[in-house]
């Protein structure tokens, strides 16, 4: 799919830190010194996520140059994503500056050079105090579109302790995301710790699966209409299965939270989406065209290309899979609504 | 509705003659003292002391809405529900016309797993198995029931039992403290391909936070987050090399449903694609090994918003020959034989649902 002027939303873009120093600019002067006397480099999740050898994942080197070369140039805009690991970070006040200091780069380095360029803010999602400072501190720049959460987590984040940030992030009009990878110190499967990067990265679909049925049980979507959900690069062939598997156990226990009115698949389909790379699909057509069906709504998706992430196949494959209505949705209606994009670029050309 | 009228109708809705083989049967104690006789005296006081004592971890969260069991499955006159042999009768095999059942006795899914005192419970409750249940009905079977987390002293019990005949599978628990492909766990794979019995995984055991991102707080997440426990085993069975060393083992796994396990397999084959050189141990495409290595259990059956997404689902899993009929008698979640494989999956695929499958697996005819 080609356009002349593209119109399409990237939903899912990464960047990276270069190195601690690049940092500086944005952290009080203890840090800095404390931060270089003691040889940091970065926050543990960063490589225990995106490891440096991994040929997909590795997320090294990203230039705003590389990016309008190779995002921009088919995009009318982008959605960046730095995940910084800070949730692996067990310092209070470190961890929250450090947050602090990636959202002030994020604004000078990439949003100040780019207006087609937008943001999902970092916080600390294990420091609720910090992370809703944070958030009331970004909120009111219209190009940070949504809060970052890693999907590893000490708790599901439908908890009590998280319920600011939800606040936060809807008193503010942002959707919050939750993306692949994470680093806490519980273990990264009910059976304990698996073995390898490789068996976390093929399980990581069943921690998204932890987090929806907390969201819906906690009532978040009850309290926050408005509120969307965005799952990043964890794919979503796996979503009506849940869906149905959720449906089911509700309707057994749903006395247990009187406030959840409706069936878990009904607010999943009003206040999730899922961006489209990578796509863990069937290698039959017809098979990928039944789960398509079985999403039972065109606005879940939203076009991702997930750069620089390099997976065995593009998101145009998929797209070719969908009907011409349900892939403009895709490529930029889902992610107009689910952002209010409109709302905002009036907002930033004023 | 008199009984005789209820089983022509129960039995006209199943295809007729077919007969059905129900593989999750939970019986159980009669009374806490119903283990004593086979337990040496010297366990007695631990058995006294058991009440509170379990697997490891503790079960917060675990919070049923109304209890795990039918509330019909009591029996008249007294007991826990599963105990009572004609009640079984009654209310399973002769209404469903259930001509095989195997038996796992919950009990021991909720007891210690490791240790010397869980491998003498384990060895009490097959001989319990084999003198009230075994031989008291030619239509059941059982599980070896094991210490899970305590691979040598489970596989000297399963080398114990394994040549009674009857005895048609090992049930390991779904809780583990180490996923199943930790090398702690081969002495029982070693000892299960020794005897030529597959493994079943059972809801039980260990209790620990869910798929990675902690604690849960509802009853609802929980049962819900049950499943997350079979796509963590799958893949750690898988990556950790456990076909490759044992490769004739077959693992059955019970009570986790099925529909997850298309969009496992999507993902696994692509990760393999494209990251597999971080596991040394993996020779070949995840999916195929899934296809040659799994099963299925039916119940709780995967209920889909449109009943064409169960066909549409058991294609793209396209395991048909993999998948076996369970009731999980006497749970409230009781699937029953008459109304849970929809006519609609075809005669064929009902029949090996219903019984083919399990004949495969479990060679009956042999045994």
């Amino acid at each position: 799919v080609t356009e002349a002027t593209p119109s399409r939303i990237d939903c899912d873009v990464n960047c990276d830190v270069p190195s601690r120093e690049a940092l500086d600019p944005y952290l009080p002067e203890h840090w800095r010194a404390y931060l270089k006397e003691t040889e940091y480099r970065e926050p543990p999740g960063i490589s225990y996520t995106y490891p440096s050898w991994s040929k997909p994942l590795a997320t090294r080197g990203v230039t705003l140059e590389r990016i309008q070369q190779d995002v921009l140039s088919g995009a009318a805009a982008a959605i960046l994503g730095c995940y910084y690991g800070l949730e692996s970070e067990t310092h209070p006040y470190l961890a929250r500056d450090l947050a602090t200091a990636v959202n002030d780069w994020l604004r000078a380095e990439w949003l100040d050079r780019d207006d087609r360029l937008l943001a999902s803010a970092v916080v600390t999602p294990q420091f609720t105090d910090s992370a809703v400072a944070e958030i009331e501190r970004i909120g009111s720049d219209r190009r940070f579109v949504q809060v970052l959460l890693p999907a590893r987590a000490w708790d599901p984040y439908g908890h009590q302790r998280y319920l600011p940030i939800w606040e936060a992030a809807a008193r503010h009009g942002l959707a919050v995301a939750i993306t692949f990878g994470g680093a806490v110190g519980s273990p990264s499967s009910p059976v304990g710790w698996l073995g390898s990067h490789f068996e976390e990265y093929v399980y990581a679909s069943q921690v998204f699966q932890t987090h929806l049925a907390s969201l819906i049980a906690a009532g978040i979507f009850d309290r926050f209409p408005d509120l969307k959900v965005v799952v990043l690069e964890s794919g979503w062939t796996w979503l009506p299965a849940c869906l149905w598997r959720m449906d089911t156990e509700w309707k057994a226990a749903r006395r247990e939270t009187p406030w959840v009115k409706e069936l878990p698949s009904e607010y999943v389909r009003r206040h999730v989406r899922l961006t489209v790379q990578p796509t863990d699909a069937p290698a039959s057509p017809v098979a990928l065209a039944q789960v398509i069906e079985q999403l039972g709504s065109e606005e879940l998706l939203l076009y991702a290309s997930d750069y620089p992430h390099a997976y065995g196949s593009s998101p145009e494959e998929l797209l070719a899979h969908l009907g011409d209505g349900h892939a403009a949705n895709v490529l930029r209606e889902n992610a107009v609504r689910t952002y209010a994009l409109e709302q905002r670029l009036l907002a930033l050309a004023r | 509705v008199t009984v005789a009228t209820a089983q022509a109708r129960d039995s006209e809705r199943l295809d007729a003659g077919v007969g059905v083989t129900d593989c999750d049967v939970h019986n159980g104690l009669k009374t806490r003292d119903a283990l004593l006789p086979y337990l040496p005296q010297r366990w007695h006081r631990q058995y006294e002391m058991l009440p509170g004592r379990g697997p490891g971890g503790v079960a917060i969260g675990a919070r049923p809405m109304v209890g795990i069991f039918r509330k019909d499955s009591k029996p008249p006159g007294g007991g826990a529900p599963g105990s009572d042999l004609d009640l079984l009768r009654e209310q399973l095999l002769d209404r469903f016309d259930v001509r095989r059942a195997i038996l796992s006795p919950l009990d021991m899914l909720g007891w210690p797993q490791a240790g010397e005192f869980a491998h003498a419970l384990a060895v009490a409750t097959n001989d319990w198995l084999a003198v009230e249940w075994l031989d008291q009905d030619r239509r059941l079977y059982a599980s070896i029931m094991v210490p899970t987390d305590d691979a040598l002293r489970a596989a000297e019990e399963i080398r114990r039992v394994g040549a009674d005949s009857r005895f048609v599978q090992i049930l390991m628990t779904t809780g583990t403290k180490d996923p199943m492909g930790h090398a702690r766990f081969w002495p029982i794979y070693e000892a299960a391909e020794e005897v030529g019995l597959p493994v079943a995984m059972h809801v039980g055991g260990f209790t620990g936070t869910l798929s990675g991102a902690g604690w849960v707080n509802t009853f609802f997440e929980r049962h819900v987050g049950w499943a997350y426990y079979y796509p963590a085993q799958v893949i750690s069975l898988i990556a950790g090399g456990v076909f490759n060393r044992f490769p004739s083992l077959q693992i059955v796994m019970e009570e986790g449903g099925m529909a997850w396990m298309p969009a496992l397999m999507w993902r696994f084959d692509r990760a393999w694609e494209e990251m597999r050189e971080d596991v040394a141990e993996l020779v070949e495409r995840p999916s195929a090994t899934i296809r040659n290595h799994f099963w299925f259990t039916t119940q709780p059956m995967d209920e889909p918003e449109k009943p064409q997404y169960l066909a549409e689902m058991l294609e793209q899993l396209d395991m048909d020959g993999r998948v076996m009929f369970a009731s999980d008698y006497p749970h409230w979640d009781f699937d029953p034989p008459d109304r849970v494989i929809p006519k609609t999956l075809g005669a064929e695929l009902r029949r090996k649902i219903y019984r083919g499958n399990a004949e495969t697996l479990y060679r009956f005819a042999e045994r």
